[in-house]
């Protein structure tokens, strides 16, 4: 099972065993990584689930939705050019070590 | 040492209890639930969940090791016998507990229809993990679904009985769907959405009694001699606030726990929040909604409160549904509408309908359109949104467009 390493805005990092074919949201969630809210239980309807992905994972991610791409709009904290809803992101063994940087704000 | 009890372990209470250690609460904190299941969401229950064939786990809000991880303590198969106001004890199946705050984030429970045959086999409500557990163990033999009540439960529902390929039949008591929650443009753009899937609607249709045979239901009785068949029927006909027992302990019940503009009840120890709680909003009245955002909204307030930081300004009230392949977003108070203004077009399929007071933004519902949700949102909390005589002529550009014409 793919660790995940998360890291807040303040710098403080955890690494989460995450499952694969479960969302990156959710294993986040039921991990309790705190700076995921998720209102919308992965939707893609509310943009509380911002994360920046490490510029060496990005070409493990899946293609940018039209959905996705409208909420990314929306953050509460800048998006970037690695931004993504943590909810699209559905764990593949090759995330082994995927590195995450969480927003400082999410609403 | 100090200690807050959370009674709840639904979304507002998980938050509040994530959320205090989140703001840096020390103390100890417990949340206390009368069910077996750690925690779990039901938005999806519903949805794809009803469809699916995950497990209860795969509806955890939190794991296990998220609350041992953050030093909560989660007591399951645990029930609030009576609460000690003077002693802040609160006496539980589990033993008495000692509180220096009390949150009670009780939820609400589905109203319950007294009709005769309501107890038959394939009669179901769609509330807890057990409810939504036993219709999907039952919805794999049925086949013909009936469901009374076209709010939120009982459309998202339709649409997954729908997508099975079974006849679905909603009966509803008012002349269109969400009769209460969605704009007569919305109402009918759904309707035909509904429609177009397969499903029927009997509107202005009241409930007689449930009839069957050898125990099981087999049709649905209306009040004008009409009936409609099925060997399922979920009934969503609203729900009732969780709680009215707190009166045992001199604490106020009125259609919800009553509470003020900071949520606290008339002991300034003890705060009701989401589903249960009866709660002053922004212009003083006496209001209860029933969502997440809400219980989100309410746990951050009571969560910093008790944390003794900047308490945040309330949000701006939203929900969402999603039906018939369609993302029904709503913000702000429908019930203030006086008057609506449609923007966008309705054949690109989507579009937001706004509601005014006095020509004032008070409401907007987005449908398929996440990012004009969001825009209502700020428009409300922010209170910048151009008058309905401004908007009114360039309402066709489509929310988004128009306001950036008139920056």
């Amino acid at each position: 099972m793919p660790n995940v390493i998360f890291i807040e805005a303040n710098g403080k990092s955890r690494t989460v065993d995450c499952t694969v074919g479960t969302s990156l949201m959710k294993s986040a969630q039921l991990h309790g990584i705190s700076g995921i809210y998720a209102e919308c239980g992965g939707q893609k309807m509310c943009a509380t689930c911002h994360i920046y992905v490490a510029e060496e994972f990005l070409n493990t991610m899946p293609e940018i939705s039209v959905d996705e791409d409208e909420m990314l709009e929306a953050t509460a904290s800048d998006r970037l050019p690695n931004s993504r809803l943590s909810c699209a992101i559905i764990i593949k063994p090759e995330h082994e070590n995927l590195v995450v940087h969480l927003p400082k704000l999410q609403r | 040492m100090s200690s807050v009890i959370i009674v709840g372990g639904g979304h507002g209470g998980v938050d509040v209890a994530f959320g205090l250690r989140e703001r840096g609460y020390t103390g100890r904190i417990t949340v206390l639930d009368k069910s077996g299941f750690v925690p779990y969401e039901r938005p999806p229950m519903s949805k794809s969940w009803i469809n699916g064939s995950g497990g209860p786990e795969e509806l955890s809000l939190r794991g296990h090791d998220a609350f041992s991880g953050a030093n909560i303590e989660l007591m399951l198969n645990c029930e609030v016998l009576s609460i000690n106001r003077d002693r802040k004890i609160v006496e539980t199946s589990n033993g008495s507990l000692d509180y220096s705050t009390l949150v009670l984030a009780l939820g609400s429970s589905p109203r319950q229809l007294r009709l005769s045959g309501a107890a038959l086999a394939g009669m179901h409500h769609l509330h807890t993990l057990e409810q939504a557990t036993a219709l999907r163990d039952d919805l794999a033999s049925a086949t013909r679904v009936g469901v009374i009540g076209a709010g939120f439960i009982g459309l998202e529902f339709a649409s997954s009985a729908a997508k099975r390929g079974l006849p679905v039949t909603v009966m509803e008591t008012a002349a269109r769907p969400m009769p209460r929650t969605a704009s007569e443009f919305t109402s009918g753009y759904m309707r035909a959405r509904h429609e177009a899937g397969g499903t029927d609607f009997r509107f202005n249709a009241t409930v007689q009694e449930i009839s069957g045979q050898s125990g099981r239901v087999g049709r649905v009785n209306l009040s004008d001699g009409s009936h409609v068949e099925a060997d399922l029927v979920v009934q969503g006909v609203g729900a009732l606030a969780n709680g009215g027992w707190v009166t045992d302990f001199g604490l106020d019940f009125d259609n919800g726990i009553v509470v003020d503009k900071t949520l606290r009840t008339k002991d300034q120890d003890i705060f009701a929040i989401g589903d249960c709680a009866r709660f002053l909003d922004d212009e003083g009245g006496a209001t209860r909604l029933e969502s997440i955002g809400n219980a989100a909204d309410h746990a951050r307030r009571v969560s910093a409160t008790i944390a003794g930081i900047p308490v945040p300004v309330p949000d701006v009230p939203w929900f969402w549904t999603q039906q018939a392949g369609v993302r029904l977003q709503m913000a702000g108070r429908i019930d203030r509408v006086e008057e609506w203004l449609l923007t966008g077009v309705v054949e690109s399929n989507s579009f937001s309908v706004l509601g005014w007071r006095n020509k004032k933004l008070v409401y907007g519902e987005s449908i398929n359109s996440p990012s004009d949700h969001v825009a209502i949102r700020k428009l409300l909390a922010e209170n910048t949104a151009p008058t309905l005589s401004v908007l009114r002529p360039i309402a066709e550009l489509g929310l988004k467009a128009a306001i950036k014409s008139l920056a």
